[in-house]
């Protein structure tokens, strides 16, 4: 579909952001072809910090943080301090600077598990060779993770329509698999909280992932699968071996 | 271009729709509720308090003499009867101690002996001298010299009556001390606590002093508990009542016991800082417990018992504090077409566990019982739905 892309003066095509978009979602491979190209990196990484952060800052706007923070303590089997019920309006004032907070932290983490992500895949690069810059690299994270501002959307779309006063931060997301198969958001088990972390849109990410992988590097998609999917593994790895220890 | 944008459309609609049907449908505001139907039981209001065991009849034994003990005639956990020789105490000195007042009481008792022999030579002697007198033969100072000395033979004899009295009393003293280097059991019972050996010294005392305890008997059939009834309590209870005791080494045996008395005047117990009321709990151990003196325990004093009234679990039951009116607001909430009902009740006795209810709720009535994260923020006419694993 070369009608989504534009010619630059120097021959080489120059991806419109609009286009990119589109393609991300319905044709991944035109995108990741453009993509390899010219990696444009700003705008979804900007979209992707904002839109987590932003929405972590509304729902503290929104929470009762004095029965949050009672939920949180009981659900992990310790003793609710009692300057907290007492302190009220203090804690309250607290839900507004732990927003902000949770906002920024939020957005910047995102942020930094991309970078990472894209070192990962430029080691990987060195050692096999393939001659791909850490931008690029940066691109694939970037773009391939687009999907996931539709958590983002509906998430958005649920604070808004919904009463979040008294509502755990993992009910949010209406599209992972927790919300979906109905766990329990109070639910500490690592299983659990696993299923309220991965949503639809995360296997769709880890699949464009893969796709613009092979695509880039011409490898096998059992290859690239091995390689994408290697660190998040790893991560799921130490989770477990943490719970059951 | 028309196609991929009508399908990212349709994706981004697709997936707005999930908040907004749940938004809708209401399914993202039902809340996930445990439900417990109101049954009859039987209620029993109760009182804690801790304490410790203790024999009601318990001496503990002390000596008035010092002296080193020679011989002990009982070991620890041996049955004594009252009266029973138990601990005998280095008699020596005392023994030369009695010998020699007694012979202080021999010696005065001839003493007196001597002087009413003197005295009565004396008194024959101014009989004879006075007859003379009267017929002049005598002068009139060797006369009264006499009778002088007779007045004052009286007078010896009187006193040294008196010092075989004085000599009586020291031999009585050393007799008692004599005695007081034997120790009996005042008792019927068992020595629970031999605290000296053979060869140690026996401290005398009489204000329980530290190390100055020879040894303690107690009656073990007398084991009971005294434990310190708060005195918020204390209005509750009365002699009489049940009481399940639990020893601190049979933490899960419930040991029968009523009380038998209650203290007419608060203290405050050694540790504590409010005042309570010292309670006697009479106990009936079960077979297989061995309660000893000294160990702790705590007693659930049951003060009010109702059977077959309505009654649902404490935790279900909420209370406001209306300041205006001055008077406590108590409520539950009620599953009435999937939306959470506040009922307001009265209440009644409670136990641990369960609350009863004297008014607002009929048999057959669900309540919402949990979990209280929900239950705390529940509001009147909230959607509910019953959680899968508690109904």
């Amino acid at each position: 579909m070369s009608t989504d892309t534009s010619v630059t003066d120097g021959g080489e095509r120059e991806p419109r952001l609009s286009a990119l978009l589109l393609d991300i979602f319905a044709s991944p491979r035109n995108a990741f072809a453009a993509l390899a190209l010219r990696p444009m990196v700003l705008w979804p990484l900007l979209a992707i910090t904002i839109g987590n952060g932003l929405l972590v800052f509304l729902y503290y706007l929104e929470v009762d943080f004095v029965w949050m923070l009672e939920t949180t303590f009981e659900a992990q089997g310790r003793q609710v301090p009692p300057e907290l019920s007492r302190g009220g309006g203090t804690a309250q004032a607290m839900g507004l600077v732990t927003g902000t907070m949770g906002g920024i932290s939020t957005g910047i983490f995102v942020l930094v598990v991309m970078l990472l992500f894209a070192g990962y895949l430029s080691l990987v690069s060195l050692l096999t060779s393939d001659g791909i810059p850490y931008k690029r690299w940066l691109a694939l994270v970037a773009w391939s993770a687009v999907p996931t501002l539709l958590d983002t959307l509906a998430g958005l779309v649920n604070l808004v329509l919904n009463d979040f006063t008294h509502r755990l931060p993992a009910e949010i997301n209406v599209l992972s698999f927790g919300s979906l198969l109905g766990i329990d958001p109070a639910a500490v088990g690592w299983l659990e909280t696993l299923a309220h972390q991965v949503s639809i849109t995360t296997i769709w990410a880890i699949v464009l992932m893969v796709l613009g992988y092979e695509i880039w590097t011409g490898k096998s998609a059992g290859a690239a699968l091995g390689i994408v999917t290697a660190p998040l593994l790893v991560i799921i790895g130490i989770r477990i071996v943490i719970a059951v220890l | 271009m028309t196609k991929k944008l009508l399908i990212v459309i349709g994706i981004v609609l697709a997936v707005v729709a999930v908040p907004v049907a749940r938004s809708v449908i209401g399914g993202g505001n039902v809340k996930e509720v445990e439900l417990e139907p109101v049954t009859r039981r039987v209620i029993q209001s109760s009182v804690l308090a801790s304490g410790r065991l203790t024999h009601e009849h318990e001496v503990k034994l002390m000596t008035e003499e010092i002296g080193r003990v020679t011989h002990l005639f009982v070991e620890e956990g041996d049955r004594v009867t009252a009266g029973q020789l138990l601990l005998q105490i280095d008699d020596e000195a005392h023994r030369a101690a009695v010998e020699q007042n007694a012979a202080q009481v021999r010696l005065q008792e001839i003493a007196i002996e001597r002087q009413r022999l003197r005295l009565e030579n004396l008194r024959a002697q101014w009989q004879r001298q006075q007859r003379l007198y009267e017929r002049g033969l005598v002068d009139e100072d060797s006369f009264e010299l006499l009778s002088n000395e007779l007045k004052l033979a009286e007078v010896d004899l009187q006193s040294a009556r008196e010092q075989l009295q004085q000599a009586k009393a020291q031999l009585e003293q050393a007799e008692d001390r004599l005695r007081k280097t034997r120790v009996y059991s005042p008792i019927d019972g068992v020595v629970t606590s031999l605290d000296i050996k053979v060869g140690e010294t026996a401290i005398s005392s009489t204000t329980n002093l530290p190390g100055s305890t020879l040894m303690t008997i107690a009656n073990p059939d007398s084991i009971h508990t005294e434990v310190n009834v708060d005195e918020a309590d204390i209005a509750n209870v009365e002699v009489g009542q049940r009481a399940h005791v639990y020893a601190i080494a049979y933490p899960d045996t419930p040991i029968e016991g009523v009380i038998e008395s209650i203290a007419v005047s608060a203290k405050v117990p050694e540790g504590q800082q409010g005042l309570s009321f010292a309670v006697k709990i009479k106990l009936a151990p079960p077979e297989g417990v061995r309660l000893r003196p000294g160990m702790s325990c705590r007693a659930e004093i049951f003060t009010t018992t109702k059977k077959d009234v309505i009654a649902v679990p404490v935790q279900a039951v909420l209370t406001e504090e209306n300041r205006v009116e001055g008077k406590t607001i108590h409520s539950v909430f009620v599953h009435r077409d999937g939306r959470a009902r506040k009922i307001e009740v009265e209440v009644g006795i409670s136990d641990d566990t369960y609350q009863e209810i004297t008014k607002g709720l009929a048999d057959g009535d669900e309540i919402i019982v949990g979990p209280d994260r929900i239950l705390r923020t529940l509001a009147d006419g909230d959607a509910i739905r019953a959680a899968a694993s508690e109904t």
